[in-house]
C-alpha cells in the first residue's frame, strides 16, 4: 500500500476541488515521484485525451457541471470513475471535437476487466500533457504526465488555458468509492524517461525483497 | 541584471505557490520589523566601484570587432516582429522573441563594458542567445534540422581538438600565466564546450526550439574555442622565452592546498550543519548567521577535489578563493563572538553594512597586492554587490526586515572577503613565484 503522503492531507474530493482550483497552468500537485509504492502501476495505460479550448467542464456524469455565477473559475480538476456500461451511458461530454471518439472509448471498454478513470485538468493552450502512468490503491489514485510543447503550427497564446480531459483505462475492476486521495504530477522529460525511473524503482524493490 | 530571476522574484513565486496549499512559509514571524521601501531604494547610489574582469594579455580590437559583428549579424537574422503569422504557437514564439531580446540587451551591455575581456565575454553571451533565436527561427521558416548542423558541429570539435593538442601551460610570470590559463581551461578543458548532434536536452525531437538549442550550443563552443585560441596566441606572442609552467602550477597548488587544509583544521569543531553557532551569542536567523553559513559552505573540502591534474590553473584560483573565504569566515565569526549580529532594525543598519562593504572593496582594489589576482576576486565581489543593490532598488511598499537578510548577508560576505583578498593574493602569488629551494608553505 502506498504510505501516507502530503496528498493524503488533501484527501476528499471536495477538499481537492477547492484546494487545487487556484493552481492552474503548468504547476503540478504535491505528490512524490516516482510513486512511493510500485503496487498497481500501469505504464503507458490505454487512454483517450479530449481537449477543450474553453476552460469549462468537459466530461461529467449526471447533470452537467457549471461554474457558479459568482465564481469566474470553474473546477479544472474533476475526477470521475466509470465502472460499468450503465455508468458509461450517463457520462456527458462537452460539444467539442473528439467527443464522439471519447464516447467510443468508453463504449469499447470491457468493464468486466477494466475501470475507466477520468481526470480533467487545466493546461496552457500551447502545451500538451501525455499520460505516462497511473497508480492506484483502494483509497488513492495518482497519474503522471509528460509536458511538451504542442506543434509550432498550432495557433495559441501563452496566456490562454485549455482543459484536458483524460480517460484512462485501468486494467482492473475495483470499487472506487473508497478513493479519497487524488494526485497528479507532471514532468518535462519524455514518458519513456519518466517510466524508466518507475521501472528502476520497481526492480530495486523486487531485488531487495520489496514491501509488497 | 535585467531578465534574470531575482532571489526576491523566486521568493514571491514561492509565496504564490504556497498560497495553493494555504500555508505561507514566509509569514511565520511574530511582530516583524517593517522598513520603508522608498528609504531603502534611496540608499542605493552609484558608489559601488566598477571592477570589470580583466586578463593580463592583450585582446586585439580585430578579435573583439569580429565577435561583435557576428553577434549583430545573428541578431539581425531574426525578424524584429514575430507574430501569429510567423510562429503560430505562442509559447514557441515567446521563447524565440525572448532570446532575441536578451541578445539585444547583452550586445548593448557588451559595448558598455570597460575592459576588453569583459567585452569579449559579453559578446560571447549575446552570440549564444542570438544563435538560439536564429536556429529556432530557421527551423520554423526554412525547415532547418539538427542534422543540418552536423558539419558545423564537426568543425568546431575538430578546431577544439587542434587547439587542445597545441596548448601548453606556457608563461613568463606564473601568476599572470595562471590567470590566462584559467580562462583557457574554462573554455576548452576536458568536458568543457563539448557539443554533439544527438537528441535535444530541453525539447522533444521535432520541436524547432531543439534546433535552436543545438545552434546555441555550437555558438557557445565556437566562442569558447575562438576566444581560447586568441588568448593563447596573444600570450605566446607576448613571451620571449615561453616556458612550460604546468609543473610549477601543479606544485604550488599541492602545497597551498596542504597549507589550507592544515589551517582549516582549526575549524574542525564547527558544526557543518550550523556553522553560524557561536557560544553565548543568539545569532540564529540574522544576516551574520546567513553570511557565516555561505562562507563555510565555500570552504567545504568536498567541493574542492579531482581537478589538480585536469585544470591546475583553475584549481589554483579555487585555492585562492578558499583562503579568502577561510579568513573571511574566521574574522566574521570573531565579530559575532564579540556580539555583533548585524540584525536589521532600521534602514541605517542596511546602509552601514552596505557602506562597509563598498569601503572594503575600494580598499582592496587600492592595495598594492597582486593586481591581477586581486581583480580576479574583486570583480566577482563587485558583481555580488551590484546584485544586492539591484534587489534593494526594486523593493516596494513596506519591506519586512527579514526579507533583507539575504541582501545584508551578501554585503557582509563581500566586506569580509574584500578584506581577506589582498593577503590571500600575496600568499598565492608567493607560492607560485617561490624558487624551488624556498618552496615551503
Amino acid at each position: 500500500m502506498p504510505s501516507i503522503t502530503r496528498r493524503r492531507a488533501l484527501s476528499g474530493a471536495a477538499a481537492l476541488l477547492t484546494g487545487f482550483a487556484g493552481c492552474s497552468g503548468e504547476s503540478s500537485s504535491s505528490s512524490s515521484y516516482p510513486p512511493e509504492s510500485t503496487d498497481n502501476v500501469e505504464l503507458n495505460p490505454e487512454s483517450y485525451t479530449l481537449r477543450n479550448s474553453e476552460v469549462a467542464p468537459t466530461v461529467w456524469t449526471g447533470e452537467r457541471a457549471t461554474a457558479r455565477e459568482d465564481e469566474e473559475r470553474v473546477h479544472h480538476r474533476h475526477h470521475l470513475f466509470v465502472t460499468n456500461a450503465d455508468e458509461a451511458g450517463a457520462v456527458g461530454f462537452a460539444d467539442i471535437d473528439g467527443a464522439a471518439d471519447a464516447r467510443a472509448f468508453l463504449d469499447a471498454t470491457d468493464y468486466d476487466a477494466a475501470t475507466v478513470y477520468v481526470e480533467q485538468q487545466q493546461v496552457g493552450a500551447c502545451f500538451a500533457s501525455d499520460l505516462c502512468s497511473i497508480q492506484w490503491s483502494e483509497d488513492d489514485i495518482e497519474t503522471n504526465y509528460s509536458r511538451r510543447y504542442r506543434d509550432v503550427d498550432v495557433s495559441c497564446e501563452t496566456d490562454d488555458d485549455d482543459v484536458l480531459a483524460v480517460l484512462v483505462r485501468i486494467p482492473e475492476v475495483f470499487d472506487p468509492s473508497d478513493i479519497n486521495g487524488y494526485g497528479s504530477s507532471r514532468g518535462s522529460g519524455t514518458c519513456e524517461r519518466q517510466n524508466e525511473r518507475i521501472r528502476r524503482h520497481r526492480n530495486a524493490s523486487d531485488d531487495s525483497g520489496g514491501s509488497r | 541584471m535585467t531578465g534574470r530571476l531575482t532571489r526576491r522574484g523566486a521568493l514571491v513565486a514561492l509565496g504564490a505557490l504556497a498560497g495553493c496549499s494555504g500555508a505561507n512559509p514566509l509569514s511565520s514571524e511574530r511582530d516583524p520589523t517593517e522598513l520603508d521601501a522608498a528609504a531603502l531604494r534611496a540608499l542605493v547610489d552609484d558608489s559601488v566601484p566598477s571592477l570589470p574582469e580583466r586578463l593580463p594579455v592583450e585582446i586585439t580590437d580585430g578579435h573583439l570587432t569580429a565577435s561583435e559583428e557576428r553577434a549583430r549579424a545573428l541578431f539581425d537574422a531574426v525578424p524584429a516582429t514575430l507574430g501569429l503569422d510567423e510562429i503560430p504557437n505562442g509559447a514557441i514564439r515567446e521563447k524565440v522573441r525572448q532570446a532575441r531580446e536578451r541578445a539585444a540587451t547583452e550586445i548593448s551591455s557588451a559595448t558598455a563594458e570597460s575592459t576588453p575581456f569583459a567585452r569579449l565575454k559579453a559578446f560571447g553571451g549575446a552570440r549564444a542567445e542570438a544563435r538560439f533565436a536564429v536556429g529556432s527561427w530557421r527551423a520554423i521558416d526554412e525547415g532547418l534540422t539538427r542534422e543540418d548542423l552536423r558539419a558545423e558541429v564537426e568543425t568546431v570539435r575538430s578546431d577544439r581538438r587542434a587547439l587542445r593538442d597545441r596548448w601548453r601551460y606556457v608563461g613568463d610570470d606564473p601568476v599572470e600565466a595562471m590567470l590566462v590559463h584559467t580562462a583557457i581551461e574554462q573554455r576548452i578543458a576536458s568536458g568543457r564546450s563539448v557539443v554533439g548532434v544527438g537528441e535535444p536536452h530541453r525539447y522533444r525531437p521535432g520541436n524547432p526550439l531543439g534546433v535552436g538549442e543545438l545552434a546555441e550550443e555550437i555558438e557557445r563552443a565556437r566562442v569558447a574555442v575562438d576566444d581560447a585560441a586568441h588568448l593563447y596566441d596573444r600570450l605566446l606572442a607576448s613571451l620571449e622565452n615561453p616556458t612550460d609552467l604546468r609543473e610549477r602550477l601543479v606544485d604550488a597548488r599541492r602545497r597551498l592546498r596542504e597549507a589550507f587544509e592544515a589551517e582549516r583544521e582549526v575549524l574542525s569543531s564547527v558544526d557543518p550543519q550550523e556553522p553560524w553557532r557561536v557560544e553565548g551569542v543568539d545569532v540564529e536567523e540574522t544576516p551574520a548567521a546567513e553570511a557565516l553559513e555561505e562562507l563555510f559552505r565555500s570552504i567545504d573540502p568536498k567541493r574542492d577535489d579531482g581537478w589538480d591534474e585536469t585544470t591546475p590553473a583553475e584549481a589554483l584560483t579555487w585555492t585562492h578563493a578558499s583562503f579568502v573565504a577561510l579568513a573571511a569566515f574566521t574574522s566574521l565569526r570573531e565579530r559575532v563572538r564579540g556580539g555583533e549580529t548585524f540584525a536589521v532594525e532600521s534602514t541605517a543598519d542596511v546602509d552601514a553594512v552596505r557602506s562597509a562593504a563598498i569601503e572594503a572593496l575600494r580598499a582592496a582594489e587600492a592595495s598594492p597586492a597582486e593586481s591581477g589576482l586581486l581583480r580576479h576576486s574583486t570583480a566577482v565581489l563587485a558583481d555580488r554587490l551590484a546584485w544586492a543593490d539591484e534587489e534593494l532598488r526594486n523593493v516596494e511598499g513596506s519591506v519586512r526586515a527579514s526579507w533583507l537578510r539575504n541582501d545584508v548577508s551578501t554585503y557582509l560576505t563581500v566586506m569580509a572577503r574584500a578584506r581577506a583578498t589582498p593577503p590571500a593574493s600575496e600568499r598565492v602569488a608567493e607560492a607560485l613565484r617561490a624558487r624551488p629551494s624556498d618552496r615551503r608553505e
